[in-house]
């Protein structure tokens, strides 16, 4: 047989075999392997991702039918534990797997309206009434999901501080309707905005040490049944779980791939540092809001803003699973007890083109007489950027200061440009003008 | 000057009367006047108690009815009424009148009475003006609490109620060490009061040592407790807050009378047979009691116990019998205004209760006492 004829006949047939299995795994309801992960691997903790992956999709709804006709089964060996293996696949959240859940995915599929259960910021499941309005009121900084997901114009009403802090971060702040004072947003402000069409969303504030505050009183007053009140992580690492969960809530989960995508591959990186050097250094982490020397103050490893460091460093042991600053409060203590590499988050808010320029100034005024300084060991990004959805660009950059030999600081900054370009609301925006340091050495 | 001859005669004649009247005549003359004089005073007393009381009604009536909800005047009341009689229409208005606004304005005047109440007593007990929870340290005890609480997630207990009682449990440590210092030294009232100011630096200094290193997050939650507030008070809470405070408002009044003998002085108070120090004791105990349980809701709300005591005194004297329920009445009509304005003047965000009080507060004080002219108090 002519050799050009053979293989085709294996290309169709590898193809075709592929075809197979593909089909059988996306509809073969007999299969037994789904492929579930834990729920702490789990990103997109809405109830109906039967499978823990990053979207509902048919798999999730195959998985629920197989889960059905598996417990029908008079073979109890043939019965799946789904408490334990799909947590997620009781899509209607009523503690049984039946058709009801069925139906509640296809809803989601169809992009029908249901009631969508996820598992909140604060642990609690709590619902949206699927898919949420994209008219939406945001409480402080957890409106740079909507950035994220390429949304702001979603964005219809603030809260009272986020205009005074970030009226020159994020534009149409100052202007828009407000929903109360931070932390004390009431149902009776929210409902007057609802009633007046303003927003049909809120999105809580979930960074810092902020309380689930709102969800019982949106619930006894039957407002969670009118508006949508998203409480998802807006800080640290998880993030992507916001920001997945959000898309998904609106119902077009293709808003977040971008963004999954950027982040994946900078956590994909930061992951492999232990594995190619062995272990992360210890680095002493601060802050710097003033040029004052009794400010001097380190992170601690679980504070919110400094959840991201956790990614390139390891924290020295007196900040280990600190929530609080500790004031360090002098030169003298903090050369007695920072590493000889230090990471500093910038903590003054200013035009980006100025940054530069207050980091020198701010540096010199405080660190100037220490050593990290004249060697140039402090590698300073901005608070803005860092506690955030930019997050993984700040690691980035971190890891290409601490670990030149894997990282590139110019891919880095690269990195962050997508960020700026892509995901925030910074036009013209240069990554090598602001956000990190990028002058000439601060020390000369 | 001729107006000024003119009486000086009409005086003289009198006295020149009066030397050619009998005594019993001129008991009889003074008893008049004095029950003429002492009449026209209890009538003063209780109007002002009684404006204080319908003016609290008042302003609570009226305020239920405003929000950022444009809810009608008689709107509201239907809605109230709907929920008594179990008619509820619309679940959301009913929320937002019954669960949102009542408990605010109920907290507001009970916080306002309680606070005021122990400004009036401590003040009447410690026989010194500048007594009230802040001085006593009271209020840096519930601070501490608070600030373990919020900063390092220390709590007596945990969940929703954990800055509560660990500001409760605070807040009664420097009344101990204050009554402590009293019942070992037989200490004078300005002995405790300096006891209370110490344990206050205390507290204070704890208190900033957690905030120093606290989380900018944490730290804006800590200052929002410090200033005090009333919008998380919920029905929930509200019956211990009442009942605490309506049981010291009947309490303190029944010792009335024995708090006017307390201010007449120790020694005086002693030969009329008074058990000073347990008396002084029983009193802070109470309510010590009465503040820890309202600030360990509303957070730290100052000024109302230090003016409304005082404001009063220019109405009704320093007669405890009408001080206390008129201070009372004075300082929930005073919070309960305080927070209206909050709640409106820049809806739909708020202004924190505790800030307005200082506002309208102070200039009001300053204006009284300059009017009033007094040496002492």
């Amino acid at each position: 047989m002519d050799k050009k004829v053979m293989y085709v006949i294996a290309a169709v047939a590898v193809i075709a075999v592929a075809a197979v299995a593909v089909f059988l795994v996306m509809n073969n309801s007999g299969s037994e392997d789904h492929g579930s992960k834990s729920f702490e691997d789990t990103r997109l903790r809405i109830y109906g991702n039967a499978n823990g992956d990053d979207q509902i999709d048919k798999t999730d709804l195959n998985i629920v039918k197989w889960i059905i006709d598996s417990n029908k089964s008079e073979d109890v060996t043939k019965h799946v534990d789904w408490e334990k293996d799909y947590p997620l696949a009781d899509a209607n959240y009523d503690q049984k797997i039946d058709d009801k859940d069925v139906t509640v995915i296809q809803k989601i599929l169809d992009k029908e309206k249901t009631r969508m259960y996820y598992f909140n910021k604060y642990e609690r499941v709590t619902y949206v009434n699927y898919p949420i309005s994209d008219k939406i009121g945001a409480e402080y900084l957890i409106l740079q999901l909507l950035p994220a997901i390429k949304s702001y114009d979603m964005l219809k009403a603030i809260d009272d501080t986020t205009p005074k802090n970030y009226s020159n971060v994020y534009p149409g702040v100052d202007k828009m309707p407000v929903m109360g004072t931070w932390r004390e947003i009431t149902i009776e402000s929210l409902s007057d905005l609802y009633n007046k069409g303003t927003i049909g969303t809120f999105m809580q504030w979930t960074g810092g040490q902020n309380v689930d505050y709102i969800w019982d009183k949106a619930v006894a007053s039957g407002l969670a049944d009118k508006m949508s009140f998203v409480i998802v992580p807006c800080q640290g690492p998880d993030v992507i779980q916001g920001v997945l969960e959000l898309a998904c809530m609106l119902g077009d989960q293709s808003l977040s791939d971008d963004y999954k995508a950027w982040y994946d591959k900078a956590m994909g990186l930061m992951d492999s540092i232990e594995e190619k050097i062995g272990s992360k250094k210890t680095v002493t982490a601060v802050r710097c809001y003033s040029d004052k020397v009794s400010q001097i103050a380190a992170f601690g490893s679980a504070q919110g803003p400094a959840l991201w460091f956790n990614k390139v460093i390891n924290f020295q042991s007196d900040y280990v699973g600190k929530t609080n600053f500790t004031n360090i409060g002098s030169v003298e203590n903090f050369t007695a007890s920072a590493t000889d590499e230090v990471v500093v988050m910038f903590q003054k808010n200013c035009d980006w083109k100025d940054f530069n320029d207050l980091v020198e100034e701010y540096l010199k005024a405080v660190y100037g007489s220490t050593d990290q300084f004249k060697n140039e060991t402090m590698y300073i990004v901005d608070f803005e950027m860092m506690p955030f959805a930019a997050g993984p660009a700040g690691c980035y950059i971190l890891a290409a200061h601490l670990y030149p030999e894997l990282f590139d600081l110019d891919e880095a900054l690269d990195f962050l440009q997508v960020y700026l370009d892509d995901f925030a609301v910074r036009e013209g925006a240069d990554a090598r003008e602001g956000f990190t340091y990028t002058g000439p050495g601060y020390s000369k | 000057m001729t107006e000024d001859r003119h009486a000086g005669e009409q005086d003289y004649a009198k006295r020149a009367a009066a030397l050619w009247a009998s005594p019993d005549d001129v008991d009889a003359l003074d008893s008049k006047a004095a029950i003429k004089e002492y009449r026209v005073s209890e009538i003063r007393k209780l109007t002002f108690t009684f404006v204080c009381i319908a003016a609290a009604v008042l302003v609570a009536g009226l305020s239920i009815t405003y929000g950022t909800m444009n809810i009608g005047f008689f709107q509201c009341y239907e809605i109230i009424w709907d929920h008594i009689t179990g008619n509820v229409e619309d679940k959301l208005l009913d929320y937002i009148v019954v669960e949102e606004r009542l408990p605010r304005i109920a907290a507001a005047l009970i916080t306002g009475a309680g606070l005021a109440i122990a400004g009036c007593v401590m003040q009447s007990v410690m026989k010194n003006p500048l007594a009230d929870p802040y001085t006593t340290g009271i209020s840096s005890g519930a601070g501490f609490g608070a600030t373990l609480a919020i900063t390092l997630g220390i709590s007596i207990v945990g969940g929703n109620y954990s800055i509560v009682v660990n500001a409760f449990v605070f807040a009664l440590i420097p009344m101990f060490i204050m009554l402590g210092v009293g019942k070992l030294k037989k200490a004078s009232p300005t002995m405790m009061i300096m006891a209370g100011i110490a344990v206050m630096f205390i507290f204070n200094s704890f208190s900033t040592v957690l905030k120093l290193n606290a989380d900018p997050d944490a730290l804006a939650k800590l200052y929002s407790w410090t200033v005090g507030t009333v919008s998380d008070c919920s029905w929930a809470e509200i019956p211990l807050m009442a009942v605490m405070v309506i049981a010291g408002i009947f309490l303190t009044q029944m010792f009335s009378r024995k708090l006017n003998i307390l201010a007449t002085g120790d020694d005086t108070a002693k030969s009329m047979g008074l058990d000073v120090e347990n008396m002084r004791i029983l009193l802070l105990l109470l309510i010590s009691l009465v503040v820890a349980t309202v600030v360990s809701f509303t957070g730290l709300i100052g000024f109302v116990g230090l003016v409304a005591p005082h404001v009063c005194r220019i109405f009704v004297g320093a007669d405890n019998r009408y001080l206390i329920i008129s201070s009372a009445m004075f300082g929930a009509v005073l919070l309960e205004v305080a927070d209206f304005i909050g709640r409106t003047v820049i809806a739909p965000a708020t202004l924190q209760v505790g800030v307005v009080t200082a506002f309208i507060g102070g200039p009001m004080f300053l204006y009284l006492i300059m009017r009033q002219k007094k040496s002492s108090w």
